[in-house]
């Protein structure tokens, strides 16, 4: 049985009758807006409800507001003015024909109450009606960032909604989780909805095509699609982060809402303002690495380091020499020069960014068009580091209808970015600068007589040699060769209708249609050494994604008496989208350019993939206000989705909220002047992905093993097929079921405001690709097992202690807090865990049952106290624990080898054939994974602070990440090839585990024997190329200053005489400039695989952030 | 005005309400997925099944054995530590285990069995039974207890492990079914039968050869092995040509039909295996003409091999460019190991055909006539003969022939690998890495 809401909708329109039409002479009531000292103010709304009649201020305060004479009666209307940012007012008027002059002074309101917010999907409620805690992000809080993507501009400026840039690359993606995560199977990101039009924030990289299967390890950054929006276009985002709120979204809603409301035209003389910044960035933070040992290896035979005999790279007889990685080699003679290849790719960056922007309107026309373009050159040396951004809108509206006002909004957006090879790649820009021995100068980077390309490890190509892996690329010949294109093509608007069909009905109508097409390509030229061939790839795929969305929504209010009114929504919602991938893989150039498919000697299956989804809905909403203090609001959404399995293609989604306004601002004390208690209840849900539910063979099916080795299932001409690793299943909704409560306070008369909130969300159901036994046939199978409970607290204040006309000061403090927990899934084992995500073979995130969400589980050295068994001298079994004491074993002490104990996959400990010495006094491996760290921060906090001193304004935005671990495997990779510091300060140097290496508790009968810590140590024991992670793990704690600007305006004077503009602001900005930090890597914010995972916190080859110095003009007219 | 407005709002709900409320979640690529078929013949499923069996025997696993069998050696980074025995305890799920069962592993043998049984295709039958038995055969020498029986059956969410003395039995059971379906007069496999290309008479061969090998396999536990091997192998692979050999199948046009090994060295982890020096010790001492099929002389002009764990002050030399050849096809079942086989088996049985047997299979290679005819010389000649062959381990295993000197500071040379973790994770019918010791290997070396 289907609801079919869409019709009862349509007859309630049927209700609407025509007013009775009497002659009369109209009424006219005009007057002007001001605040509080007096300056007029643009954009007040001026309405009588009553009657449908309604009118905006202009630009000089001025409004007209036109009541037709049939329905001038005389009676006793309200008048009622509201504005964004000031405190709305009613007053009440006599309708009678003629002129009357009403004139308002409004004044601000910091708390924003009366104010309408939009709370999705066509609805909207008044700011101190809200059940749950409201986040607001204003344009100027946006402007200030200076951020080119938008989602990065949302960094601090809400508690528990995280955000993450991953590499400081142009166009890089950011993601942002609100209030933990609450899935398995997605990346755990909200959905986007701009003006009431869902839109695509998807992530995809490049190198998901190129047939590795190590997708967003290597290959290059991608953008977030959000980043087709023009910052300067936003009006305001509202987040909406509980699931309370976010159940008018229903299925979709699971990991939040951000609404996001676009700039809009005003009635008035037309405005132009002319945004033009100018910015250089640069990377400040560096790994540190050694300038002391040069190329080779150590000789266990004579325990001399001994050079490569590729050294030096400048003899001209080493023709196509293949060189050791490693620096390893002896201390380099003084007078020997070396080079600083930690900074030595990096140079100063720069950022051009223009919009203008023209709006304005009458009183029944408004319009805003933008025109943005922006260039960000990046911090990488070489042509292809860069992304632009072109970018239209046009947002209009007609008053067709004293009723009935259209609106239309269409945004145009071409990106076009070039990335560099990033990560766990021979070919990532900072692997091979990273690696490269100090001695080894990386330029030129093409050889002087071939032309061809050279690295350290292959210093002298001969002429016949470009079909020779470089062993790590030369980061040069990175920066300048290999080409990684994305170019997409974004149009999103929507078509809207608000239209008053009587004086207690309204209906909201949207038609959305968002559109992208992404053009991506990979091109790694031949002698490239991370391609499947040594004659390089070519990965070019087209990616278009459509969605519509058909959204209405009819409100009717009621007022029982004085003390009782409310509201009842009822709304349908259609959605669909579409993906579309196609594309190809080739391998093995066969000249050396272009990068095209046609120019490649043998190709992979062709990408051809297709994917639909849709989404029926249906919801109704209630609100209840009593006393004008109690607001209380009900709804359900009724959600069928084209992914559900076929048994239970429909769920529901109730919530329920109460606001307690205790204190009302016109009973404000000196204290309190306003106080609401407020707690929601809600459930959300996410949708599945499409076709998990249906038992498939794969075609192009791939071999591979964890080294790239591959083979098609289809061989000589004879197609294969195979059945799909992954069992079909029936699936549901993943549903969050989540209370929260809170208090919003206004303190001092509003000089300060304080919010709190506690919330308790529970997720079941949550899809998970399932491990399977293998053995069945099948690894994985989607079912709805899994539980994650998450809970925290969000804190906000907010002080202005001085709000004079020409000085004002205010202060701004968020703190949020959020544990996530594992409960469930769907096995009694609680060693149980699925890899989240993460990076292959290093620092796997894991859920696993009893653990925070996302979970580092690695290996360690063998540690007392974990019940660990290891093999004596005989062979035969022994618990560990048995040989440290009851201390050792609550401290977990490192267990140090006497030389006799092996660990159970025979590691021999320390004794390899790189030592030359006795394997006593070191660690064995433990050769079982663990969990070892969480990269959840306990607490995240951030501080903004604002004066303005007549035409002066300064600003700041710290902002606080603590606790938490990062996983710094280039420090632990940079150990096995010698040229981090710790292995030159520490190679063949004595050590004493537990003293003055790895400092911490030991045991074992090897304990306090000193040891030397070799390259056999360094590259066995000490190193995250073996399966060894925990000693690299650091703490991800930070502290940044994201934000610190400082601007003047000009006005009035000379500036509009001469010049015709109103104001010119002048603005200098710094953002990210300082980072307090104890992570030894780059920079704790850093995620290896983008945003397009769930795993976060991984640190590996990264392409470093930047700071940036940003200079704005604003010429406003 | 407003009753049009009225007029066009009833239109428009009772528009979208019809249109929505009936068909619009489910039909074409909403409730299918548009992008996978969901049927497959035989033929299909032959091409991929044949693929996995050889992606299993020299992928990962295989180098893994090369260099444990100091055949080959680890010389940088995690190989190195791979010659040290270093594992973690989930490096073989992808890269042998799940082999067994997905991907045209015993799950689409079983649904080729079933689909040519249908029809009475029993040739088609015959080749999937030798290639499941070939396949869970292999895996149970690598991991012992398997799940078989249980296994790629829907019915069961948690297969639990066959001692791996009834797997050998049930691999010989489905050898025997094999080789009566395989005499038949039905239309074979074509082409997608990548290597014999639907030549039954090869295919029986072969399920001979395949037999006296897992006999050999068991014969720790059971003093009749030698014999059966025997009588199997004299069945077995005759052509001394090599034509009837089962090489995997690779071509040198398309990347994705390389030699896996030529894959790894040559194109995407250069200097991280090179020669073994105990191999190649052995070769230098016999003055034996494989050294240069297998190897490459180093930049110094001679062939030198690597210690386990050794990467400096030794340069290596690399496979040879044969062996590295795109195109190369690794001999995985053959001729001189059928030969080899009844050399042993012989030897053992006290039957005076050994030398013959041993000597056919020198003939077969261009090698000069052996006069010793005892265990060791019969063990180190298939240790030199199958180069890269997972069988080398399972001879070791057996015979601790040729004498092998573990890595330093290792008592031994592993020998099973642990239940990967992931396996153990779903399925709690395996609990732990396993025993110490697989059931057909009691004796340490």
């Amino acid at each position: 049985m289907q609801l079919k809401p869409c019709r009862i909708l349509a007859a309630l329109g049927l209700l609407l009758l025509p007013g009775a039409a009497v002659a009369q002479n109209p009424s006219t009531i005009s007057g002007t807006v001001t605040r509080e000292d007096g300056t007029p103010l643009a954009g007040a709304t001026i309405a009588i409800p009553t009657l449908s009649v309604g009118a905006t201020a202009r630009a000089d305060g001025r409004y007209v507001l036109l009541v037709p004479a049939e329905q001038v009666h005389g009676q006793e209307a309200t008048l009622s003015i509201r504005a964004i940012g000031y405190k709305p007012e009613t007053r009440t008027v006599t309708i009678s024909p003629g002129d009357q002059t009403i004139d308002f002074s409004l004044a601000t309101n910091p708390l924003q109450l009366g104010e309408v917010v939009v709370t999705g999907a066509g609805t909207e409620s008044e700011v101190e009606k809200l059940g749950n805690v409201r986040n607001n992000i204003d344009s100027s809080l946006i402007a200030k960032s200076h951020e080119t993507n938008l989602v990065t501009a949302l960094s601090a400026k809400a508690p528990n909604v995280d955000v993450t840039s991953t590499a400081g690359d142009p166009g890089a993606s950011s993601s942002i989780r609100i209030r933990g995560i609450n899935t398995l199977s997605g990346t755990g990101e909200p959905l986007f909805v701009v003006d009431g039009m869902p839109i695509d924030n998807s992530t995809t990289p490049t190198s998901e095509f190129d047939g590795t299967g190590f997708a967003g390890q290597q290959g290059t950054s991608a953008s977030n699609r959000a980043i087709d929006i023009n910052p300067d276009d936003i009006e305001s985002v509202e987040i909406l982060k509980g699931a309370a709120a976010g159940s008018v979204y229903g299925a979709r809603a699971g990991q939040g809402v951000v609404l996001i409301t676009t700039k809009k035209g005003r009635p008035g003389s037309t405005t132009y303002s002319l945004r033009s910044s100018f910015g250089f960035s640069d990377v400040h933070r560096f790994p540190e690495l050694q300038r002391t040992f040069g190329l080779g290896d150590e000789d266990v035979t004579t325990g001399v380091p001994a050079a490569d005999p590729c050294v030096p790279s400048s003899d001209p007889s080493l023709v196509d020499c293949e060189a050791t990685s490693d620096s390893w080699g002896p201390q380099l003679a003084s007078g020997v020069p070396t080079y600083d290849h930690a900074r030595e790719v990096f140079e100063t960056g720069w950022t051009s960014d223009n919009t203008l922007t023209i709006s304005g309107g009458n009183d029944r026309t408004t319009f805003f068009v933008s025109g943005g373009y922006l260039y960000d050159r990046g911090t990488f040396t070489g042509p292809n580091n860069h992304f632009q951004r072109i970018a239209v809108r046009v947002n209009g509206s007609q008053q067709v209808l004293p009723s009935l006002k259209v609106g239309a909004n269409v945004s145009y957006a071409n990106t076009n970015g070039s990335f560099l090879q990033k990560g766990s790649n021979f070919s990532g820009m900072t692997l091979g600068a990273w690696r490269t021995a100090p001695e080894f100068n990386n330029l030129p980077y093409l050889d002087p007589v071939t032309e061809l390309h050279r690295s350290y490890r292959f210093p002298n190509p001969s002429a016949t040699s470009f079909n020779v892996g470089r062993g790590y690329d030369n980061p040069f010949f990175t920066a300048n060769v290999p080409l990684s294109t994305a170019i997409a093509d974004r149009v999103f608007g929507n078509l809207n209708v608000d239209w008053n069909a009587a004086r207690w009905l309204k209906f909201n109508y949207t038609l959305g249609v968002d559109y992208s097409g992404d053009d991506r390509l990979q091109g790694q030229p031949q002698t490239s050494s991370n391609t499947p061939d040594p004659l390089g790839q070519v990965v070019k795929v087209n990616i278009s994604t459509t969605q519509i969305d058909h959204n209405l929504t009819g409100t009717a209010s009621y007022q029982l008496n004085p003390n009782f009114a409310g509201t009842v929504t009822l709304g349908q919602n259609l959605n669909t989208r579409s993906l579309r991938q196609l594309g190809g893989v080739g391998n093995a150039l066969l000249a050396p350019q272009p990068f095209t498919l046609t120019n490649t000697a043998s190709q992979l299956p062709p990408v051809d993939n297709e994917t639909k989804l849709r989404i029926a809905g249906y919801f109704a909403q209630a609100t209840f206000d009593m006393w004008n203090q109690l607001f209380l609001k009900g709804g359900l959404r009724y959600d069928g989705a084209s992914s559900f399995g076929e048994d239970t293609q429909h769920a529901w989604f109730p919530s329920a909220s109460a606001a307690w306004q205790f204190i009302k601002p016109e009973r404000a004390g000196s204290f309190l002047s306003y106080g609401k208690l407020r707690a929601a209840y809600g459930e959300v849900g996410t949708q599945p992905q499409p076709y998990l539910t249906a038992f498939t063979f794969l075609s192009g099916g791939l071999y591979q093993d964890g080294w790239g080795g591959t083979l098609t299932a289809s061989q000589n001409g004879f197609g294969g097929l195979f059945s799909d690793t992954t069992k079909a299943g029936q699936l549901k909704p993943e549903r969050t079921r989540e209370f929260e409560a809170g208090i919003d306070l206004g303190l001092f008369k509003d000089a300060a405001d304080f919010s709190f909130t506690w919330y308790n969300r529970n997720s079941k159901d949550v899809i998970l690709t399932v491990p399977v036994a293998a053995s069945t046939g099948f690894i994985n199978q989607a079912a709805n097992v899994g539980q994650i409970h998450n809970a925290g607290t969000e804190w906000a204040l907010n002080i202005r202690p001085i709000t004079k006309k020409d000085f004002a000061w205010d202060l701004g403090f968020l703190f949020g807090t959020n544990r996530s927990n594992v409960e469930n899934l769907g096995t009694t084992d609680s060693s149980f865990f699925i890899s989240y995500g993460g990076a292959g073979g290093f620092a796997i995130a894991v859920a696993q049952v009893g653990q925070p969400i996302g979970a580092f589980r690695d290996y360690d050295y063998i540690r007392c106290g974990r019940g660990k068994t290891i093999l004596d001298a005989g062979g035969n079994p022994v618990n560990v624990d048995g040989l440290c004491n009851a201390t050792q074993n609550s401290q977990q002490a490192l267990f140090i080898n006497d030389g006799t104990f092996q660990n159970e996959n025979n590691d021999p400990g320390n004794t390899g054939a790189a030592a030359n010495h006795s394997s006593a006094g070191y660690p064995l491996l433990d050769p079982a994974s663990r969990i070892v760290g969480d990269p959840n921060p306990s607490w995240t906090a951030s501080f903004r602070t604002g004066f303005r001193y007549k035409r002066w304004s300064l600003s700041a935005l710290v902002d606080m990440r603590h606790g938490g671990v990062v996983y710094n495997g280039t420090r632990g990779a940079l150990n096995s090839l010698g040229t981090s510091k710790e292995s030159g300060d520490l190679r063949y140097k004595t050590v004493t585990f537990g003293q003055n290496f790895l400092a911490g508790p030991v045991a074992g009968p090897g304990a306090g024997t000193p040891v030397v810590l070799d390259q056999g140590w360094f590259q066995n024991y000490y190193t995250t190329f073996t399966f060894l992670g925990v000693p690299f793990y650091e703490s991800a704690s930070f502290t940044k200053l994201r934000e610190v600007s400082i601007g003047y305006s000009f006005t009035g004077g000379f500036i509009s005489r001469s010049l015709g503009f109103s104001s010119v602001d002048l603005r200098a900005a710094g953002r990210n400039l300082f980072v307090w930090t104890d992570y030894t890597g780059v920079d704790p914010e850093t995620n290896l695989a983008g945003a397009e995972t769930g795993a976060r916190n991984i640190d590996w080859f990264n392409n470093p952030q930047n700071r940036s110095f940003v200079f704005t003009v604003t010429l406003n007219r | 005005m407003r009753k049009h407005l009225a007029a066009i709002a009833l239109a428009l709900g009772l528009g979208l309400g019809s249109s929505a409320c009936s068909d619009f979640l489910t039909g074409p690529k909403l409730s299918d997925n548009p992008n996978r078929p969901t049927v497959a013949n035989n033929a299909n499923l032959l091409v991929s099944a044949e693929t996995n069996l050889s992606f299993q025997s020299e992928s990962h696993l295989a180098r893994t054995i090369c260099i444990w069998m100091q055949q080959c050696a680890g010389t940088n980074k995690q190989y190195l530590s791979l010659g040290l025995y270093i594992t973690g305890d989930d490096d073989y799920y992808y890269d042998g285990w799940i082999d067994a069962y997905t991907r045209g592993g015993l799950l689409d043998l079983r649904r080729i069995q079933h689909d040519a049984l249908q029809v009475a295709d029993s040739a088609y039958a015959g080749v999937a039974y030798v290639l499941e038995a070939w396949l869970m055969g292999q895996t149970s020498d690598v991991w012992g207890d398997i799940p078989y029986s249980q296994a790629a059956d829907s019915t069961v969410a948690h297969p639990a492990p066959d001692p791996q003395q009834r797997v050998y039995e049930t691999v010989q059971a489905k050898l025997d079914t094999a080789i009566i379906f395989l005499n038949t007069t039905t239309a074979p496999p074509g082409g997608e039968d990548l290597v014999y290309e639907g030549d039954v008479t090869k295919w029986a061969a072969l399920a001979n050869t395949l037999k006296a090998r897992f006999y050999l396999h068991t014969a720790e536990r059971d003093p009749t092995a030698y014999q059966k091997a025997f009588t199997a192998a004299s069945s077995g692979i005759t052509d001394a040509t090599g034509a009837g050999d089962y090489l995997a199948y690779h071509s040198s046009a398309v990347t994705t039909e390389n030699n896996i090994w030529h894959q790894f060295v040559a194109v995407s982890w250069p200097q991280y295996l090179s020669a073994g020096k105990f191999l190649v010790d052995t070769l230098n001492a016999l003055a034996d003409p494989r050294i240069s099929q297998y190897f490459a002389e180093n930049s110094d002009g001679v062939f030198v091999g690597a210690a386990p764990g050794q990467n400096v002050g030794v340069n290596p030399s690399e496979l040879s460019e044969t062996r590295l050849d795109a195109g190369f096809r690794q001999p995985f079942v053959t001729y001189v190991e059928n030969e080899l086989i009844l050399a042993e088996a012989a030897f053992r049985i006290g039957d005076a055909s050994a030398g013959t047997h041993l000597n056919n299979a020198r003939t077969a290679q261009g090698l000069t006539a052996l006069v010793t005819v005892d265990l060791p010389t019969i063990m180190l000649e298939k240790y030199i003969a199958l180069f890269q062959n997972m069988e080398v381990w399972n001879d070791y295993k057996r015979t601790c022939l040729p004498d092998l000197t573990p890595a330093t500071g290792a008592s031994q040379i592993p020998v099973r690998l642990v239940y990967p973790l992931s396996e153990r994770t779903a399925n709690p019918s395996i609990s732990g890495a396993g025993p110490a010791r697989n059931w057909n290997d009691p004796n340490p070396c």
